[in-house]
């Protein structure tokens, strides 16, 4: 483990211990901190964030902490994400754009901003919608923002038909047609090539995945 | 079972009968009584949404021909739901009054389709049951 790695894993840490504690304050220092050290964001995205949200789901599962405490903490993460905004939004960027959103009645979103934020510091135009969208009118977003690759969370499989569907309108408008469908989310990383039944291109299972997949769907014809 | 889908009348019939099917399950289930006594009163309040999640996934597993869905679900609820205080044994009660009420509620060749998933459900339940609870 080298100097930056053990700085990241005793951050993680105290960070996790500051939302268990609801200590907004430290948390939101502690990811301040990270900047002022000058660790990489993409870095503080997968090694925080994303471990972060992942431990505390499972102290969520396991009855340790209550839905209340999670979605305190999931708050507390989007804020903190914020600090980092200036440092993610800034350079050039490659022309290439992606559009992310999660289907109608889908709730979970965060781990959607996270690959949204992390494919914007490499570069991409990208435009995130967050949780619960709408979906009837989503053919004429895409239009309107001319993405070149869309993204779409579904953590829960009782959401599944409706990105199905989505896929399936996108696919079925001309002006739409080029346009690459990214699937993730909890529920297909659980059961393997789920993806494929819903008529997405492909798949990634973290932040850091959806960045590779993004760059090689893009080169597909 | 296979992996494919139940037939597109199937599925649009289930989907629009969820919230008819989710009432009848849960007056079974409040009927029943004795089912609710281990988590009380708070259970009888999130009772419907559990059941309507439940069949919410039932047809979305039907719609994309993918049991193996429920399978992860199941053991998603394992976990979970005894924390909400529902044991697995509760759980495949349920799952047998669901399969009761779509025999109930549909065709039998429309129920066929949508049982040999329920069926699917019921066997994955029992492999769930803590140590002790019966089968039956």
């Amino acid at each position: 483990m080298n100097n930056i790695d053990r700085d990241i894993d005793k951050i993680q840490r105290d960070y996790l211990q500051a939302l268990l504690k609801k200590d907004r304050k430290t948390a939101m220092a502690l990811i301040e901190h990270t900047v002022t050290l000058g660790l990489p964001p993409m870095d503080i995205y997968i090694s925080i964030f994303q471990k972060t949200q992942y431990q505390l789901g499972d102290m969520w599962m396991n009855g340790e902490i209550s839905v209340a405490h999670e979605h305190f903490a999931t708050a507390v993460t989007l804020s903190a994400m914020g600090v980092l905004a200036p440092h993610i939004f800034q350079g050039r960027t490659k022309g290439k754009r992606f559009l992310a959103f999660c289907v109608s009645r889908e709730l979970h979103d965060i781990g959607l901003r996270m690959v949204t934020d992390c494919l914007a510091l490499n570069g991409w135009d990208t435009i995130y919608l967050g949780a619960n969208i709408p979906t009837a009118k989503i053919g004429d977003v895409i239009k309107e923002f001319k993405a070149d690759c869309i993204g779409i969370s579904v953590t829960m499989a009782n959401h599944l038909d409706e990105a199905k569907r989505v896929i399936s309108a996108v696919k079925a408008t001309p002006e739409n047609s080029h346009v690459k469908i990214i699937a993730g989310g909890y529920v297909f990383n659980m059961v393997k090539d789920l993806w494929k039944k819903i008529g997405a291109h492909a798949c990634a299972k973290d932040a850091r995945e959806a960045l590779e997949i993004a760059e090689k769907v893009m080169e597909q014809p | 079972m296979t992996d494919m889908p139940p037939s597109e009348l199937v599925l649009t019939l289930f989907r629009r009968r969820i919230p008819t099917v989710t009432d009848t399950v849960v007056s079974r289930i409040v009927e029943g009584n004795d089912d609710l006594s281990a988590s009380g009163e708070r259970e009888i309040e999130i009772l419907p949404a559990g059941i309507k999640m439940t069949l919410e996934m039932l047809y979305n597993a039907m719609s994309v021909g993918e049991p193996s869905i429920l399978d992860e679900q199941l053991e998603w609820a394992a976990l979970r739901l005894p924390v909400d205080g529902v044991t697995p044994k509760q759980i495949l009660a349920r799952f047998r009054i669901i399969r009761e009420v779509i025999l109930e509620e549909f065709q039998p060749e429309q129920s066929r389709e949508i049982v040999s998933y329920v069926d699917w459900m019921i066997e994955k339940q029992k492999n769930l049951l803590h140590p002790g609870e019966s089968r039956e």
